[in-house]
């Protein structure tokens, strides 16, 4: 039982952490797509601001938690100093070290921004060369992180840099979502089909890159054998499954739903189906936690 | 939260039986399941590949933990010894946790008699 509840907050603080990244580069990313909107701002900042610190609190405890698990003595193993450094030595604590930097300079980018450049509420957001590189920086090293510990780490560095691109398309489309979704709340059908359309564009090159490149890892964790008598396999195959779905469902807003709203003004349909989009998101994350964590790829 | 935990059993006695799958464990002293028939005072793991120690725990028939010498090292490697004094008849469990140089927790335990 014990067993159960250290795997169970093992994967449900890594969910946390791929939510809270994939909102927090996602919504920076949103800010500069969305920079004329003064509108969206605020809560845009918000949402930027609570995801950077949900990742950052998600990403501590899931090493607090990895402690816990090897210490093995109960919750209280949690905060044992000695296992503490143990695990900080670890390719655990690099990983550790390396997101909380990146979500560190995220979030200084962000202040930057908010208290210092745009701290009026009505005026529009002007991006700077400083908050533009402090988010691409942050942005980088929270996607690197993911290299630094588990099954990427014995692989060449051809597989680590896809990761690393992996990663931030795929927490760039997850965490744009929100956004997506306030801007047809907010804005008029005009405006919002403007940026929906926009992201449509970018979204097909970033899709290309994705699909290439869970192409090219699944080839080389797996070779593609087991698939269907390894439990690897079997969640692997899940996944692609989900993400077929998701991908219709993208397909569907781009060339259904997005180009309805400049003819028929009504948001509720596509903002429902955005909703729909967001939770099979954050299932083909749950299934991502199980197969980073819990089980290998068996060759 | 009855389905995510039988999800949860699932995954978990997949993972166990990953490890095995994997045979991350080359061999070990006592190996499972022998009847010593010589005092044993020592264990031995044998990895496949390098990993580091984390917990090794020698425990009786009861279930109480035995004195055993383990100190945990920084140092991957793929042999380990804990030596103790030469041990009671009865059975025994060792319980063994190791971290792979990727970071991943991998756990096992073996069984021996001491005659």
């Amino acid at each position: 039982m014990e067993f159960l509840v250290w795997d169970g907050l093992i994967l449900g603080t890594r969910w946390l952490l791929y939510i809270g990244a994939a909102a927090a580069i996602g919504g920076a990313s949103s800010l500069w797509l969305m920079q004329h909107h003064v509108a969206l701002k605020r809560t845009l900042m918000r949402y930027i601001l609570s995801a950077t610190l949900v990742a950052f609190g998600a990403a501590i405890m899931h090493f607090l938690v990895r402690v816990g698990e090897a210490y093995d003595e109960g919750l209280k193993g949690m905060f044992d100093p000695e296992m503490i450094s143990f695990l900080w030595e670890s390719p655990l604590g690099q990983a550790l070290s390396l997101r909380s930097t990146g979500l560190l300079v995220l979030l200084v980018g962000l202040l930057f921004l908010l208290l210092v450049k745009s701290s009026n509420r009505t005026e529009k957001i002007e991006l700077g060369v400083l908050e533009g590189f402090l988010a691409l920086l942050g942005t980088g090293l929270i996607a690197l992180s993911f290299s630094e510990a588990g099954h990427a780490v014995e692989q060449p560095l051809l597989f680590q840099l896809t990761l690393a691109v992996h990663v931030i398309f795929t927490a760039w489309w997850m965490g744009s979502l929100y956004p997506l979704w306030l801007a047809c709340h907010r804005l008029s059908f005009t405006d919002a089909h403007a940026l929906l359309d926009r992201f449509g564009q970018l979204a097909v090159g970033a899709l290309i890159l994705l699909l290439a490149g869970g192409v090219y890892m699944s080839y080389q964790l797996t070779g593609w054998t087991n698939l269907f008598s390894s439990d690897y396999g079997i969640l692997l195959i899940v996944k692609v499954c989900l993400v077929g779905v998701i991908l219709l469902l993208a397909a569907f807003h781009k060339i259904i739903l997005v180009p309805r709203l400049q003819h028929a003004p009504n948001a509720t349909v596509l903002k429902r189906s955005i909703f729909l989009e967001k939770v099979i998101g954050a299932s083909i994350f749950a299934i991502t936690t199980v197969l980073t964590t819990l089980v290998g790829p068996v060759h | 939260m009855k389905r995510l935990k039988s999800l949860l059993a699932v995954t978990s006695i997949a993972l166990s039986s990953n490890l095995f799958a994997h045979g991350v464990m080359h061999e070990t002293f006592p190996s499972n399941g022998a009847s010593m028939t010589d005092p044993t005072d020592r264990i031995e793991l044998t990895f496949k590949n390098p990993t580091k120690l984390v917990s090794l725990k020698l425990v009786d028939g009861a279930n109480s933990p035995m004195p055993i010498k383990f100190e945990r090292s920084q140092e991957a490697a793929t042999h380990f010894e804990s030596m103790f004094p030469a041990l009671q008849q009865g059975t025994y469990s060792v319980h063994w946790k190791a971290m792979g140089t990727d970071g991943h927790m991998m756990k096992g335990s073996f069984e021996f008699e001491q005659q």
